[in-house]
């Protein structure tokens, strides 16, 4: 990958849009593992991302952004970080996952008092555990672009990139012969 | 049965009674057949209903098991069996568990850091980890029953097939040993009696 400024690291990162065909999936990935070049064995395209990023970030900016996964960007380091999409981000997250988890409590009956939060409702909609977690981050990406808007090749843009790839790893992580094997395990094992 | 036996009014008793508690004793296993076959074909049918519960409820998870692939979510931590609740029952003689509940361990969920799938997981799994309990109960008291009844089915034949008719057999011949033997001294004394009328005569 060029070095220099984070213009040629946006440019020459793949197009990210909310996607799971494996056409575009394998698009993301390969030019991904193309930047790794020998070295991608073993690593995740979320490290080879890291790897690059390295190059242009400021050290500080880099600690956090390695830091960054879906499941601690609602945490209070993020919500107060410099970058203003990041801190957005966090915070709608932690709004989000607060929002869902007044839902789980009622739902699991350890609070039936709770009201049914229409929003959330709406956001989560009837269907699957597996179209719910879609409809979950559709929304979460849609939040994202929204909050992003004008930011294409600066540090909010790159940090705007590991949320959007982070938000598509999981979904194509999502795969119905190793979910099922996981199922059968957990039935069966003592 | 014994190969050799005394041919004498001892052995026709014994014999009598032996088949009388044959006799006996076979109603007893037939009945006892009939209510196994019963009991089996009733656990057959429950064993294959939990079986088409469990079929189903893997076709209805397939929709969605694809969440179960995503990494760093380990559900088998929170779905853990603490007890299973078992009562002792007699079954035509037969000591079988028969399941009551099963208890699992209380693990919190964080609600924060785990995904909103992991909620119907743990319901789906706690419910499927009950109906494999429940089979596999089931399918034990099957097979101990199955061995009662083919045990029950066995004797049965013995009794109807092998030990009744041998002892009616058996019975038959004494009777009829008996019967020469008793001839055999009658004749023998009518014979001793008209040689002492003959020995008197001409005396």
């Amino acid at each position: 990958m060029i070095g220099g400024t984070f213009e040629y690291l946006m440019s020459s990162l793949p197009n990210l849009s909310f996607q799971n065909t494996e056409e575009a999936k394998q698009r993301v990935l390969r030019v991904l593992q193309k930047y790794a070049g020998n070295a991608s064995e073993g690593l995740s395209p979320a490290d080879i991302l890291d790897e690059e990023a390295q190059k242009f970030l400021p050290a500080s900016a880099f600690s956090i952004f390695q830091k960054m996964n879906l499941k601690n960007i609602h945490e209070e380091a993020f919500q107060k970080n410099k970058s203003q999409v990041l801190s957005a981000f966090s915070k709608f997250t932690f709004e989000l996952k607060k929002e869902i988890k007044a839902r789980r409590t009622s739902q699991d009956g350890n609070d039936k008092k709770s009201t049914k939060n229409n929003r959330i409702e709406e956001i989560i909609g009837d269907g699957t555990p597996l179209e719910k977690e879609i409809r979950i981050m559709q929304y979460q990406w849609d939040t994202l672009e929204a909050l992003s808007v004008g930011h294409f090749a600066d540090m909010e843009a790159v940090f705007t990139y590991k949320i959007k790839l982070m938000i598509l790893l999981r979904w194509w992580s999502f795969n119905e012969e190793k979910g099922f094997k996981n199922f059968i395990r957990m039935t069966t094992n003592n | 049965m014994a190969d050799k036996i005394l041919m004498n009014k001892n052995t026709l008793a014994a014999l009598k009674i032996e088949l009388g508690e044959y006799r006996d004793a076979l109603p007893v296993f037939e009945m006892k057949e009939q209510q196994l076959k019963n009991i089996v074909q009733t656990l057959e049918d429950g064993i294959s209903t939990l079986k088409e519960e469990i079929a189903k409820t893997n076709k209805e998870v397939r929709k969605w098991v694809a969440v179960m692939a995503e990494e760093g979510v380990d559900c088998s931590n929170l779905v853990k069996v603490e007890k299973v609740i078992t009562e002792g029952q007699e079954i035509a003689g037969v000591s079988v568990k028969a399941f009551v509940d099963i208890h699992f361990e209380k693990t919190e969920i964080d609600y924060l850091t785990t995904p909103l799938w992991v909620d119907d997981a743990v319901e789906v799994v706690m419910d499927q980890r009950t109906k494999s309990t429940m089979l596999a109960l089931e399918q034990k008291k099957l097979e101990l029953l199955q061995e009662e009844l083919a045990e029950a089915r066995r004797m049965k034949n013995a009794l109807k097939e092998v030990f009744i008719p041998e002892t009616i057999e058996l019975i038959r011949k004494i009777e009829i040993y008996l019967g020469d033997v008793e001839r055999l001294a009658i004749g023998c004394a009518k014979l001793v009696k008209k040689k002492k009328q003959e020995k008197k005569a001409t005396a």
